[in-house]
């Protein structure tokens, strides 16, 4: 289809608009990071540096941004473990009975997250398991396992399974054919699905704020100062999360060529 | 092989919404909670002014910002797969999946900056002599928190619409205007039918989120833009009420799924199904 000169600059404007809506407020928090007043409040009173040494310098953010780190690695790391195998049967076996499997594994991403996190709340509390990283950690798989998954099975569902017989055939062993022939085809998707889950665990507010007891995480650190009303330091520790973000949904658009639609 | 994803859903899933669920039924006296079989909090939640205040305001706060997300992405998802834009694609499509991964609580924060007492906004329009201060009666407000939730889940909403509209052949469109139909009515009655599916999945994502959410309300809503989630999350963290906490957020689900429901039967009726 062919678009006149009005229709081309009437979409793009829109485009543009849109997408200002979207990263104008991060874009203005940016900015004020580096100003030196510590309020996001014009006048600019000159550039700094001043709030990102702060943020180096104070433990408790250290040690929160270790904690997000430990949590969002752990996170992925069970997420692989558990879901690789669910994502080749969703992707390779038809059946009421994987039917209802690919649907329970999608139930979670159906469900508030508020849901969930009072789900695990009362769970670990009814069995007297105490909060900490560890729970969180089981809170961020319940929310991102269903994406691992089902990322993972669009891009098994795409690979000949007569490529793994040929291999059977030719007599490598089914650990063999897996190893040779399946992982190499899938080990770009799985980068890029595993990134995507290190970044949203990162991120991920809500079942933290419910699931980890008395330990903190960037997102946490940033509520607490946000409801305490003092935040010299949130612009800051924001604009690194978002560089965070940037950087790795790029590396997965460079890297693992992971079709987003 | 479905044993690992299986046994962690069975026991981090299922178990804890059936604790969760058994304790709306139970009661506490400040200190623990002991299971039983009353329905004195559903009572509560039924009779309550408040209660029902806050989840009504939650059912509409999410179908606002549910439709409000598709209007304002369905022009973008339309442009990179149908329209002009198509060779722009790849980089709309990347700047929506960074807007979609960055932070929740920190789009929340700049949002606040813009809109707060002191926002930013507020701040120019001072500054430029504009009398009185309109972000006055937006600051705190029902719609500061719609704005914000819109602005968080339109990216939510870009993704199923492209993918819907992505799937649909721009020759079924060419043939509708070529048989006569004007492009509003090719529009109207061969690509939104076609990209229902979509819309319907963007509708339900964007409702869920929304309609579940504490964060926003917490930080952005003054007293009068509280919602449903907030009563849920200050029973089971101040007020200690797991109980009634519990009990609220299973009715808010109910309602939502029997919002859903209505809607999907409301379509199909109209002869638009979830499935092309």
């Amino acid at each position: 289809m062919t678009y006149g000169r009005a229709s081309i600059i009437a979409f793009t404007t829109y485009t543009c608009v849109l997408l200002a809506f979207l990263f104008a407020p991060i874009a203005v928090v940016i900015l004020f990071s580096f100003d030196s007043k510590g309020i996001a409040a014009f006048p600019f009173q000159g550039p700094t540096l001043s709030w990102y040494q702060a943020v180096i310098a104070d433990p408790i953010i250290r040690k929160a941004a270790l904690n997000s780190v430990i949590v969002a690695v752990g996170t992925t790391l069970a997420c692989i473990l558990i879901g690789t195998s669910a994502a080749f049967v969703i992707a390779r076996t038809r059946s009421p009975s994987t039917t209802a499997f690919a649907g329970l594994m999608a139930l979670p991403l159906l469900l508030p997250h508020l849901l969930l996190g009072i789900a695990l709340l009362s769970f670990f509390n009814s069995i007297g398991i105490g909060l900490s990283l560890w729970t969180a950690i089981i809170g961020h798989v319940l929310i991102t396992l269903p994406f691992l998954v089902f990322t993972l099975s669009a891009r098994i569902a795409g690979i000949d399974p007569q490529l793994s017989e040929a291999a059977a055939t030719l007599g490598a062993s089914p650990a063999k054919a897996f190893a040779t022939v399946t992982l190499p085809l899938i080990r770009s998707a799985m980068i890029g699905a595993a990134l995507l889950v290190v970044a949203w665990s990162l991120d991920e507010f809500s079942v933290s704020f419910l699931t980890i007891g008395s330990s903190n995480t960037l997102p946490i650190i940033i509520w607490g100062q946000m409801r305490a009303g003092v935040s010299p330091t949130v612009n800051a520790i924001s604009a690194l999360m978002v560089l965070a973000t940037i950087l790795l949904v790029c590396i997965v658009h460079r890297l693992a060529d992971l079709k987003f639609r | 092989m479905v044993a690992p994803a299986g046994l962690f859903m069975a026991i981090f899933f299922i178990v804890p919404l059936g604790v969760l669920f058994a304790y709306s039924f139970g009661a506490t006296n400040g200190i623990d909670v002991s299971f039983g079989l009353s329905l004195d909090n559903y009572a509560k939640v039924v009779t309550s002014p408040l209660f029902r205040d806050l989840i009504w305001r939650s059912l509409w706060v999410g179908s606002c910002v549910g439709i409000f997300s598709i209007v304002l992405a369905f022009p973008l998802a339309y442009a990179i797969t149908l329209g002009p834009l198509q060779r722009a694609g790849t980089f709309v499509l990347l700047m929506v999946i960074v807007s979609l991964f960055t932070a929740y609580i920190v789009r929340i924060y700049a949002w606040r900056t813009l809109l707060g007492k002191q926002g930013a906004i507020g701040q120019l329009l001072a500054a430029a002599g504009v009398p009185g201060s309109p972000l006055e009666a937006l600051s705190y407000s029902k719609a500061a928190v719609i704005i914000t939730l819109v602005s968080i889940l339109v990216p939510v909403a870009v993704l199923p619409l492209t993918s819907a509209l992505s799937g649909i052949p721009p020759s079924c469109i060419a043939a509708a205007r070529s048989l006569g139909a004007t492009a509003f009515g090719a529009f109207a009655r061969i690509t939104v039918p076609l990209a229902s599916r979509g819309i319907i999945s963007a509708f339900a994502l964007t409702f869920v989120i929304a309609a579940g959410d504490f964060i926003t309300p917490q930080l952005l809503g003054g007293p009068q833009a509280q919602l449903a989630g907030n009563a849920v999350v200050s029973r089971f963290g101040l007020s200690f009420d797991w109980p009634l906490g519990s009990a609220i957020a299973f009715t808010l689900i109910f309602l939502m799924g029997a919002l859903l429901w209505t809607m999907a039967l409301v379509l199909r009726r109209l002869g638009i199904k979830d499935r092309p």
